[in-house]
């Protein structure tokens, strides 16, 4: 009898409510987390991520980013065209162009190729298909 | 009769890519291949993770690069030569050919890192037939990246080109 009273004072309907929202709002912020993961996947943003663990810039990428943003130039949208205009448009382009050339092939074909991953090709193997 | 069949046909290859299915012819693994996808797996599977990493490097820097010619250079020279009456259609049509070719590009990249993803996810010892059709679907979709990359250094080059030969007009 003494137990029950006890019981009674603990969960008045305040408090029962009192942790009904709490519940509720755990479980709403859960399915919403979750949404918001879903379409982050989805979307495909998690792709272009790099802040995402595992992807993090290294400190040498650090280091160019900073670089290139003091050299930052960025052409007038107003104001007479030139020669001397002109020149040193395509004098400051080829700084960005030489910067994409230094990487020698992007997506090197070669990097997956079946060769590579020690795959024989099929006109090497014994000719067992699967 | 000939005509219905071909007709369902072609209703169900439709329906199959609309669902996300790879129409790509799969070649049979030969005894040999399987061996070595079960033997190389562990392997196989750090190599494509390796790549996976790295090519989110090359995307940002080479994205980052893209953006800036874009934002620093062609619009802004675009936007010059309108005030100047100078307007050429040659660079403008290039500068709308390079938007579009980022775009795709981004797109194609996001597609291609989506089938990486699942590949290395998959189990190359327990499906290793499986897990080479999706290697060779990830190896075109690396291809259609060195061909967007290429592209845009076409299309960066061309606007170069086109600057020089305004030159002669002023």
């Amino acid at each position: 009898m003494k137990h029950k009273k006890v019981k009674k004072r603990i969960f008045t309907s305040g408090g029962k409510n009192l942790v009904l929202l709490g519940l509720a709002s755990i479980v709403i912020s859960a399915a919403t987390t979750g949404v918001s993961l879903a379409i982050y996947h989805n979307s495909g943003d998690i792709y272009l991520d790099r802040s995402r663990p595992g992807y993090l810039p290294d400190e040498k990428e650090i280091e160019e980013e900073n670089d290139k943003q003091e050299e930052e130039y960025v052409f007038e949208k107003s104001g007479k065209i030139t020669m001397d205009v002109i020149d040193e448009y395509l004098e400051k382009i080829q700084v960005d162009v030489r910067a994409l050339d230094t990487y020698e092939k992007p997506f090197d074909e070669n990097l997956l190729s079946d060769e590579r991953l020690g795959i024989p090709s099929s006109d090497e193997g014994d000719g067992n298909s699967m | 009769m000939k005509r219905s069949g071909l007709t369902i046909c072609v209703v169900f290859a439709v329906v199959l890519q609309f669902l996300g299915v790879d129409l790509v012819s799969a070649v049979e693994l030969t005894g040999e291949q399987s061996t070595a996808v079960i033997t190389h797996c562990d392997a196989i599977k750090e190599d494509l993770r390796k790549v996976q990493k790295e090519d989110s490097r090359v995307r940002v820097y080479l994205g980052g690069y893209y953006e800036a010619i874009l934002t620093k250079f062609i619009t802004p020279l675009n936007v010059r030569l309108v005030e100047n009456n100078l307007s050429s259609a040659g660079l403008v049509e290039n500068q709308n050919k390079y938007v579009e070719a980022r775009t795709l590009f981004v797109n194609d990249f996001v597609s291609y890192q989506q089938a990486l993803e699942e590949l290395v996810n998959m189990g190359c010892k327990e499906e290793p037939g499986e897990f080479y059709d999706k290697l060779q679907l990830v190896q075109q979709k690396r291809k259609i990246m060195s061909q967007d990359v290429l592209k845009m250094r076409n299309l960066i080059s061309e606007h170069v080109k086109l600057v020089n030969n305004l030159k002669g007009r002023l």
